[in-house]
């Protein structure tokens, strides 16, 4: 049984996870943040008017994934990724990218995982998955009134878009580590069993790492949604209080000590609005310490075959 | 693939999928129970309908002050209109529109009348998607829908002192106009932007006790502006950074000192009026978001009520620190909406909103010892209307008036309603 669940994953299936953790996850996570907190006090009653659609949604992943597994477990694999120099993090993103599949799952992770955060940051307002449709004019209002200009359904929050291209890159050099080593041990595995432990392990850390890694803007969405309502209103302060806009405003504010509660409960917010994003990217690193690790029993094995 | 992968996709599916039953589940729950109250309300109706067209006729005869005593007329979320007494009995309804549970639109919360209660036979109801129902009191029938704007979000309406006039902010288009009660003609009307050219959100409104001017809070703008009853020209402002959100407000009943209640930084603060000059601010927990407040008669003391929590602070206005906290009895949907005082001046009422399957409670708080009642004095204190419908807003209205309605134009009352 244990050496069942020390057995590498297949390589698609790891790319499936991965996409479940970092693509689809965050963004039901945040939809159901959304159907949860609802616009109260605007309103009390119409979470219908978003569950139902947003159960289509979900609906759709799940068949999506049950086709995907179906598929996956006829799927053969015997693609070995040969890497042109020493096994290092270098050489597997080079072979990775000159792999003609590889390259493919990059170029198509990338963008999909930056709209899945536009999406669950709330940047990008898609009606019945990340706002309401009632409430979509009244979102843009707010946004725009809190210097956050749009461009159609695009918020142009720039702070949350570096924010966006950082977690692109986090999280694709961890696919791309990810989906090495499960083609490694995979095929290894296949040809002859040199018994490469820890392939399981760092699917899981990374699958975990990702989605915590992708949390972050589902509480910014969050922000962004809340900030309809008086209860969340404080939250979009996050949002603003990084932007330089108000301080261009040369607003007047008499008031030190509601100046300084404001910028407590900012700051307070940043630090929790990152710590999910801080702890998965550390686990995104402990990944690729077993990376690290994976290579060097690699190395000591074949060392020792040799001999 | 080997049985471990098998385990975790199934996993993976099994929390996808359990998550969308729950809510499934959950809301099913709500819609069953919403149907299933429908019918009942139809067929009432219909019965009112009836029943007004025979024996209304003019109220005006029956009109009388609110000293001889007062009933509240209960406007609920989805479209009915309830009288109640201040002991609690339900005395009649009627169905003055229908909003369905399933979508977002309700009767809005912020809805002001002068202290002594309706007097008018015409009355404003807002509805957070921007329109505004224009009631005939005296046969309880919708005689007109005006749209401020079409986007859902905060409307705040007040009447002026003598109920000639009523002002209207809608908070998403930006337009704030006063129309007159008696012809129901727009008297003027403005449309209030930032710098950027955004609506300012102009969603609470307040009269002074004059009547020459009101106060709006230009939630993001940033602004509360002193705005002339008679042009709509601002005659003085006062600028808050845009992140704390002023969105309520309430003048005090001497005219010299209005409270602003900021959203974003959970604080209220206070100027002068109409100067707007900084007097003073109390803030509160990060938890309780303040929501709408009120003098009491003396103007020593603002309450403050918490849209968050059935919780309601009492702000002395002398150094504007917290005097007391009162607890009101737990609820399902904690959270309150509208609070004025009553045409006696010995209570204060609040309306705690729930929900319309939870219902819903208006509480009347003796004024007396309020800023040191302790918990259990105020619990034996407390008077309560308790709805099975979801409140929005309660006005009150003499009981003569109320009389007439209960006798002639109202459907009797109906055990459980909901919506």
């Amino acid at each position: 049984m244990i050496s069942d669940i020390l057995k590498p994953f297949h390589p698609l299936f790891f790319l499936l996870l991965f996409a479940n953790a970092t693509l689809v996850l965050p963004i039901v996570t945040n939809g159901i943040r959304v159907l949860k907190l609802w616009y109260s006090p605007m309103a009390t009653t119409g979470q219908a008017s978003f569950f139902y659609p947003f159960l289509e949604f979900v609906a759709v992943c799940v068949v999506l994934n049950v086709a995907a597994i179906i598929l996956l477990r006829r799927a053969d694999w015997e693609r070995f990724i040969s890497l042109g120099s020493k096994l290092g993090w270098r050489s597997i993103i080079r072979g990775v990218l000159e792999d003609r599949l590889g390259r493919a799952i990059f170029l198509a992770y990338a963008p999909l995982y930056f709209v899945s955060f536009l999406v669950a940051s709330g940047l990008l307002l898609v009606p019945n998955v990340n706002v309401s449709s009632y409430f979509v004019p009244l979102t843009q209002i707010v946004f725009q009134a809190n210097g956050v200009p749009m461009i159609g359904p695009l918020a142009l929050n720039v702070d949350f878009l570096v924010i966006g291209i950082v977690n692109t890159v986090v999280l694709s050099l961890a696919l791309i580590f990810g989906y090495y080593v499960n083609c490694l041990t995979y095929v290894s595995q296949r040809a002859i069993d040199i018994g490469v432990r820890g392939a399981t392990r760092l699917a899981a850390t990374q699958s975990v790492g990702g989605f915590l890694a992708t949390s972050a803007p589902a509480l910014a969405t969050t922000s962004a949604i809340c900030c309809l309502t008086p209860t969340g209103m404080n939250s979009l302060l996050y949002l603003v209080s990084t932007s330089s806009s108000i301080l261009s405003k040369k607003i007047v504010w008499g008031y030190g000590t509601i100046a300084g509660v404001f910028w407590l409960t900012g700051s307070l917010q940043g630090i929790e609005l990152f710590s999910t994003m801080a702890i998965g990217i550390a686990l995104l690193g402990l990944s690729y310490y077993q990376v690290r690790r994976i290579q060097r029993s690699v190395t000591q094995r074949r060392v020792l075959t040799l001999h | 693939m080997n049985r471990s992968i098998l385990a975790i996709a199934v996993a993976i599916i099994v929390i996808i999928a359990a998550v969308g039953v729950v809510f499934y589940t959950s809301s099913l729950a709500k819609t069953q129970s919403t149907t299933t109250s429908s019918p009942t309300l139809t067929t009432s109706s219909s019965v009112i309908t009836s029943s007004s067209v025979i024996t209304s006729s003019s109220l005006s005869s029956a009109k009388s002050s609110t000293s001889g005593g007062y009933y509240f007329l209960i406007f609920t979320q989805k479209g009915l209109v309830q009288l109640a007494s201040t002991s609690g009995t339900l005395l009649g309804y009627e169905r003055l529109y229908n909003i369905s549970d399933s979508i977002p639109a309700q009767t809005f919360y912020w809805d002001e009348y002068p202290i002594q209660g309706v007097a008018g036979s015409t009355l404003l109801i807002p509805l957070n998607n921007g329109t505004v129902k224009i009631l005939n009191v005296t046969t309880m029938k919708i005689i007109n829908t005006i749209s401020v704007g079409s986007v859902t979000g905060f409307i705040g309406i007040a009447a002026n002192p003598n109920q000639t006039l009523a002002a209207i902010a809608d908070g998403p288009s930006g337009i704030v106009e006063v129309l007159s009660l008696k012809t129901l003609q727009i008297l003027w009307k403005t449309t209030f932007s930032t710098p950027s050219g955004s609506t300012a959100y102009p969603c609470d409104v307040r009269w002074s006790p004059d009547g020459n001017t009101f106060a709006i809070p230009m939630k993001n703008n940033g602004t509360v502006d002193v705005i002339s009853a008679q042009t709509g020209s601002i005659s003085a402002s006062t600028i808050v950074p845009t992140t704390t959100q002023p969105y309520m407000l309430s003048i005090n009943n001497q005219g010299n000192q209005v409270a602003v209640e900021l959203a974003g930084n959970k604080t209220d603060v206070f100027y002068s009026y109409p100067a707007l000059k900084p007097l003073g601010a109390t803030g509160f927990n990060s938890s309780i978001t303040p929501q709408r407040g009120v003098f009491t008669p003396d103007d020593k003391y603002y309450l403050e009520a918490s849209s968050s929590s059935n919780v309601i602070y009492v702000i002395s206005t002398s150094n504007y620190q917290l005097v007391n906290t009162l607890s009101l009895p737990p609820s399902s949907t904690p959270g309150l909406s509208d609070m004025e005082l009553t045409p006696d001046s010995n209570y204060v009422y609040v309306v705690q909103h729930g929900n319309p399957t939870t219902g819903g409670v208006v509480y009347l708080i003796p004024l007396a010892s309020i800023a040191t009642i302790n918990p259990s004095s105020l619990l034996s204190s407390l008077k309560s209307i308790a709805l099975a419908t979801a409140p929005a807003i309660a006005l009150a209205i003499s009981t003569s008036s109320g009389t007439y309605l209960a006798d002639n134009v109202l459907s009797p009352p109906v055990t459980g309603l909901h919506c």
